[in-house]
Order: C-alpha cells, then structure tokens, then sequence
C-alpha cells in the first residue's frame, strides 16, 4: 500500500495540521528529536485544551510522565496541568504501559476515554501515542498488525482524532522499506516533523 | 583518548541525551577515569567492537530509539561477555514489574536511577569497574 499523502513541516506547521484534522483521522508523525517533538505537542495540546471540547491522552515513550507535565507547565506552553488532569480531560501516561498493560492494548482505555468524553459533553478524543514502546518489546510485528487494525477501526470511530507518533531512527532502522510502506499505507496522513529552522 | 589515573579501563557511557552524556562523562574524568561517551548506540557499538580490550565498564541508557539499552547489553557482552554493564534510566525501575520481570532476561550488572547525585554514580562505578 502506497503512503497516500506526506506532508512536511516545522512544529506549528504540523501541530495546525493536527488541529484541522477531523474525527475518525489515524495519522503518523515522525519525529526528528524530543525537543522538536515537545514544541509540536506543547503547541497541539495548548490549542486543543483551550478550546475546551476535546479530551487529550497522551502517551510518550522516550520521556517520563513527569517530564512531559513539566513541558506542557513551563513558559512557552503555560498550561494548567493539573487542573486539567483533575477535570480528566488531560491523561498523561507511559506509552509502555498503555499499549501493554492490558492483552486487548490500548482499546480498552480509549473505550473508557471515549465514555467519559460523551458523558461530560465533549466531541471526543485525540490520542497521541509514541510507537517507541512497540520496538522496545520487540514486538514490531504487533505494531503493524495494531496499526492495520487502527486503519480499518479509526474510520468508524468518528470520535477519536489517532496520532502514532514515530521517533525517526526507530523508523529508518528499526523498519525495512516495505514495512516503512506497510506502515505509511495505513495511515490517512503522514506527518514529517523537521526542527524550526529546517521547517517548509 | 583521555588516559585516566585511577585504573587501566575506561568507561564507556551511552545516553541519546547529549548533555547527560556529556555530564557523566566530564562528572567520571574529573574523578580519574577515562571516558568515551556516545549519543548514537551503533556509533558506540562500532567503537566498541574495536577497542574493547580496553573497556572496564559500560554505563548505558535504557530506552533509547533504533537500539534499546537492553540491546546494547546483549551486543556488549557478546563482544566481551565478562564487562560490567550498568543500565540507566529517569523511568522507575525499582517498582516497575514489568521492567523487572523484563530485566530478568538480560545479564545486567547494576542499575542508575536517573536523576542521580554524583556522589552516588561514583560510588556505582567504584564498585562495577574491574
């Protein structure tokens, strides 16, 4: 399956595209480094948050929980973390245990995610997992049957906005070139971060 | 190569994170040792392939792209199966099933709960270096 359509950008770029995309989207972002990845979810959940009708699950692998908290409070973002996780509408956990915990991986906690979204009156959630976790567990396989499954699932769930998030050494070195296709192939959009300076 | 007075081997020190890296490797060579640090695991697996008759201990980062740290160990101590190898990582490995039951599978020698004071790494790496 040939990828269907890459788009290139600096960090604001990439994160309004993210903001444009519609429920029911499964996109791949594949990021250069966690500093140019930190300025894109800063930017993404700041704009999300403050619009108020989305919830917001994310799930980094390549850094700690807290270490993300301390990004989104610090200046350049200057969200109320903490507000925003006691109203639940900002979940903040280890990509590792997310996808892992549970023998059915990520789905039960979008399910329950997704249920509580309806139920406090929100459009729905945006998910933004890194795939780091699936690498360093080996299981690669898994990854490119979950995203198959995303591809056809994500189309009728028209209440979650899916970003796997993808550390770009883990995809050149990690994944062959039909993998890399395989993988491109069943996301709707992909998403190439570059660093500000490099940006279109 | 920065030759160090305190023993003969050097450290090697893996962290993608350049300034952690850096920091452990200027934090090692002020107390004597010799240290070659490395941001790209296969940069670090290549030097080591070919000096590592000179290595005593190996400090590495656990979760890293394109090599995990548990990979890096297993090459490492293909290479030289009796080195030390200390795993670090700023994720809680003390109260992590997961990573212990996962750790169970990999000879590892010591752990470094990042942050870590200094006075702390030196006191691991005094007792893993040989």
């Amino acid at each position: 399956m040939a990828p269907k359509n890459i788009f290139q950008g600096d960090p604001r770029e990439v994160s309004e595209e993210l903001i444009k995309s519609e429920f029911g989207s499964h996109f791949a972002i594949i990021y250069p480094d966690l500093i140019t990845l930190r300025e894109m979810y800063s930017h993404y959940i700041k704009s999300v948050l403050s619009k108020g009708n989305e919830i917001v699950m994310m799930l980094p692998f390549f850094e700690p929980v807290n270490n993300v908290k301390r990004i989104l409070s610090e200046d350049s973002a200057n969200i109320d973390v903490k507000r925003y996780e006691k109203e639940q509408v900002l979940l903040i956990m280890d990509s590792l245990k997310a996808y892992f915990d549970s023998p059915d991986g990520l789905f039960p906690l979008l399910n329950q995610t997704v249920a509580y979204a309806n139920k406090v009156g929100k459009d729905g959630l945006s998910a933004l997992g890194d795939m780091g976790s699936f690498f360093y567990n080996n299981k690669k396989d898994r990854l490119l049957e979950y995203e198959t499954m995303l591809s056809s699932k994500y189309g009728k769930m028209n209440y979650i906005k899916g970003f796997c998030m993808y550390n770009e050494q883990d995809y050149n070195k990690r994944l062959d070139e039909e993998e890399r296709q395989r993988l491109l192939g069943h996301h709707v959009k992909t998403l190439k971060l570059l660093p500000p300076f490099e940006g279109t | 190569m920065d030759v160090g007075n305190k023993n003969n081997g050097s450290i090697l020190v893996l962290d993608d994170d350049f300034d952690i890296s850096n920091l452990l490797k200027i934090s090692l060579k002020k107390q004597g040792h010799s240290v070659f640090s490395f941001t790209d695991p296969f940069l670090a697996l290549e030097h080591f392939k070919i000096n590592h008759s000179t290595y005593s201990l190996v400090i590495t980062d656990l979760r890293m792209p394109a090599m995990s740290g548990f990979e890096f160990l297993n090459n490492i101590k293909l290479i030289k199966p009796k080195i030390n190898v200390v795993l670090m990582s700023a994720f809680d490995m003390d109260g992590d099933v997961e990573f212990t039951n996962y750790s169970k599978n990999y000879d590892i020698d010591g752990l470094i709960q990042k942050p870590i004071a200094m006075k702390n790494l030196y006191s691991i790496v005094t007792s893993h270096i040989q």
